[in-house]
């Protein structure tokens, strides 16, 4: 635990990121960001970030995000 | 005949504005269906990379796109092989995009991320009130087998104080910002370092409200950080469409 936490930048950054990729309508295109790519993301992620918790966790493994709960 | 990469879902009356561009650089136009119109751009094969870049660029189009009107934000990396298979995917998915579109396209998307303080583990595994010391006179002198059982108890208890103790900050922050958002999803230690996130829905109107309550909020856990991101799109408020074809409401 001694690495520095984010800052807001990181964080937004990764805010971003998310929505993108794990949120949106999803159109069931033909042809879409395979798994495999959007580890890319996350690993290209991981040059920018060194310090933010979903960059991490990775190249180890891209588990799917954790399903929200409900909010009320 | 090109490949179409698809940004978002608009009103058909939307107008794209002038000169805007996409992924590669592709100029933006749309594809329309009955009263809703798909943002897109021409796609050469190869050309899109899971590259950071290239899903900021799809948010940058996505967010320019939002000056044309009310959206749906549509997720990264769709691509159909032409005009005509995104007009029949907006075909498809016809009534339950209009309804998202209609409940969803003129409101703004909050990102609250709530992070424990520095050496987090530290602070919150704390309060639990076990060590390695406590374990050892509770047991004797241990083999390696039995440090090593000890060692997960010991992690596992770690593990579930910092969720309770999250779950307890999703509490109090529900109950700080919740009455001023429309809907919010929430997710709880998604990670070890992070105690809370939520997405919150709001209207427009409604913003300086919200982040008067955010700052209140904030002042009140000063043993945590907070960093709010916004405005989004309403990203994480669309409905789902299940594996089975039927659509899971988000509520709202």
């Amino acid at each position: 635990m001694s690495e520095p936490l984010a800052d807001a930048g990181d964080v937004t950054l990764l805010e971003l990121l998310d929505r993108v990729i794990d949120h949106g309508v999803v159109l069931s295109g033909d042809i879409t960001i395979a798994v495999a790519d959007v580890d890319l993301i996350y690993l290209g992620l991981r040059v920018i970030l060194t310090s933010i918790e979903r960059a991490g966790r990775l190249p180890d493994a891209l588990g799917p995000p954790a399903p929200p709960e409900a909010g009320r | 005949m090109s490949r179409r990469y698809v940004y978002a879902i608009l009103d058909r009356v939307a107008v794209v504005p002038a000169g805007l561009t996409g992924i590669g650089e592709r100029p933006v136009s749309t594809v329309p269906y009955r009263d809703l119109t798909a943002a897109t751009s021409p796609l050469e094969p190869g050309e899109l990379q899971a590259t950071v870049a290239n899903a900021m660029r799809h948010e940058q189009t996505v967010e320019a796109l939002r000056r044309a009107g009310p959206l749906l934000p549509v997720r990264f990396g769709t691509i159909f092989p032409d005009a005509e298979g995104v007009a029949n995917a907006l075909a498809e998915r016809y009534v339950r995009l209009e309804a998202d579109l209609r409940r969803l396209g003129d409101k703004v998307e909050y990102g609250l991320t709530v992070m424990w303080c520095e050496g987090a583990g530290k602070c919150a595994s704390g309060e639990s009130g076990d060590s390695e010391d406590d374990l050892s006179e509770a047991t004797g002198d241990p083999g390696p087998g039995t440090r090593y059982l000890r060692g997960r108890l010991l992690e596992y208890r770690r593990a579930s104080s910092l969720r309770e103790r999250a779950i307890g900050v999703a509490e109090i922050v529900h109950r700080a910002l919740g009455p001023h958002a429309l809907d919010e999803r929430r997710t709880i230690m998604p990670g070890p370092r992070i105690a809370l996130r939520v997405a919150y829905l709001l209207l427009p109107a409604g913003v300086s409200d919200f982040q008067a309550a955010f700052d209140d909020a904030r002042r009140t856990q000063p043993e945590l950080r907070f960093l709010l991101s916004g405005p989004w799109p309403p990203y994480s408020f669309v409905t789902v469409e299940a594996q089975d074809g039927a659509a899971q409401g988000t509520g709202g």
